[in-house]
């Protein structure tokens, strides 16, 4: 038995109206009160697979498993045609080309990048594709999910009928964003969708947003185009959710990057806001950058010439309120507590905030700057506090 | 050894699918198993050149005539007996699935 030629129609119709959610497993099988039931998370929890390999002093590359054999051309359920090499007794159905119509119509846009399965029940897989696009030809998808109509990047929604071994249909999910290159899958049937730039009006008049943000895209239902910018605005490449807290991990693909997390308001609800770190090493300054006329000092891993088997200690500090650790939004001022020096001074951070650690110092890269304020002075703070800098962030007309 | 991996997933016997986003020609995918052990899994035979399999017409119209072996794969994600992953150019999704238990994925 196989799907009627029209049926992907409404399959796809329910899923977009969003009213089978509730009804759908999230990709870990993991409920909101944060019982653990996935197999395959609490399977890798008991075994601690990495401890595994930390023991091995190199890794065993073989030309293919001695289980599944060697590789050769396999002909493609769908087209007949030898698009992969598998080990034999694969199979594969291929789907969703740039350029093939989709259920809503649309072309399916190019550039297929990061993906997850995000929901699932018995008869249908629902996953989210990114499309690493970033030109400024227009969105793809319709205004009511896209976020800066200037950009073709985004995401479209795939299902997949496993019982009946093909593929239903597909539809985009959310555009105008640019270069959706990773993300990842959430327990809350989404995925999160970040862009890997930091353009935005500074950087050209074809965008009318800025850019460099994270994206909550649902399985079911239609997405909202508003950026997570409590995530941060910067070049992100990957996204991890742990189930446990709620806390999400990012990876930043810039060099130099840092590795952040950010502790949500309401986990499970990045919309909601939440505070954004960034790991700090205990290791002494290596590097400097210089921002706005004065030189920063921080660690850089690179720097310090990596080889296998270095490790640096992770500086660990307590959940301080908001002296330690920084929100990010679209626009931003901050203002500088009077310390050694009286005065306050006031700054606008209109692109990417990138934190650079010292012991006692915060560093802030900033692109662009407003006046009044010449400069942004930063007081030294107690070394214990995890991002190591006292700035305490205001509201627009706010005093400190 | 693997090509730039990037994109990773759990598979569900608790190994570790690679994405390969390098400049080796095929770019693959390969299997990391928790004892250390890599091995190519899948390797990408998208050459539509005349020295290929020849030109490809889709439904859409578009035709593709060119050798997209040194395409990245990328968006690996396992669901119970089946693994999807995208090659991103010419853009493309698949759906896998075969006798997992054989081995280590």
């Amino acid at each position: 038995m196989s799907l009627r030629h029209d049926d992907h129609l409404d399959i796809i119709r329910e899923l977009a109206k969003g009213e089978s959610a509730g009804r759908m497993d999230p990709h870990w099988s993991f409920s909101r009160r944060g019982f653990l039931k996935s197999s395959v998370a609490s399977g890798a929890a008991l075994a601690m697979p990495f401890s595994a390999l930390s023991g091995k002093a190199h890794a065993v590359a073989l030309p293919y498993s001695p289980d599944y054999g060697p590789l050769a051309p396999v002909a493609d359920e769908v087209t007949g045609l030898p698009l992969l090499q598998l080990p034999a007794g694969f199979k594969y159905w291929s789907f969703g080309w740039t350029g093939d119509t989709m259920s809503d119509g649309r072309p399916t846009p190019g550039s297929h990048d990061g993906m997850a399965v995000v929901a699932s029940d018995a008869n249908k897989i629902v996953l989210v594709r990114n499309h690493e696009q970033g030109g400024t030809s227009g969105a793809f998808a319709s205004p009511k999910v896209t976020y800066d109509p200037a950009c073709n990047g985004g995401t479209t929604n795939l299902v997949f009928a496993p019982r009946l071994q093909q593929w239903v249909g597909a539809y985009a999910s959310i555009s105008g964003t640019i270069r959706n290159c990773a993300g990842g899958p959430t327990p809350w049937n989404s995925w999160i969708s970040c862009e890997e730039t930091t353009n935005g009006l500074h950087s050209g008049s074809a965008y009318t947003k800025q850019h460099g943000y994270c994206f909550d895209v649902p399985a079911v239902g239609a997405a909202r185009p508003v950026p997570l910018t409590d995530m941060g605005c910067f070049s992100h490449e990957a996204v991890a959710v742990n189930p446990a807290t709620g806390i999400i991990y990012e990876t930043e693909d810039s060099t130099p990057s840092g590795f952040y997390r950010f502790i949500p308001n309401m986990p499970g609800n990045p919309a909601a806001g939440g505070r954004l770190q960034m790991m700090r090493l205990a290791a002494a300054h290596n590097a400097s950058i210089t921002l706005l006329g004065t030189s920063y000092g921080y660690f850089n891993t690179g720097a310090a010439g990596m080889v296998a088997g270095m490790s640096w200690d992770v500086e660990l500090g307590g959940h301080r309120r908001a002296q330690q650790t920084l929100r990010f939004r679209h626009q931003l001022r901050w203002r500088a507590r009077p310390g050694p020096d009286p005065g306050r001074l006031e700054h606008r951070a209109r692109r990417r905030l990138l934190v650079r650690q010292r012991r006692d110092l915060c560093v802030l890269d900033q692109r662009r700057q407003r006046p009044p304020g010449p400069d942004l002075r930063l007081r030294s703070a107690p070394r214990d506090l995890y991002a190591g800098v006292r700035i305490e962030r205001c509201e627009r007309g706010q005093q400190p | 050894m693997v090509n730039n991996p990037d994109n990773i997933a759990w598979s569900p016997r608790g190994s570790l699918i690679l994405c390969e986003d390098g400049s080796r020609n095929p770019q693959m995918i390969h299997g990391l198993t928790l004892d250390g052990t890599a091995f190519p899994f899948c390797a990408n035979n998208m050459d539509f050149s005349a020295t290929g399999m020849g030109s490809y017409t889709r439904p859409s119209g578009r035709v593709l005539s060119s050798n997209y072996t040194g395409s990245e794969s990328a968006g690996a994600t396992f669901h119970n007996e089946w693994l999807f992953f995208n090659i991103q150019s010419p853009g493309v999704t698949f759906a896998i699935t075969g006798p997992w238990d054989n081995g280590a994925l």
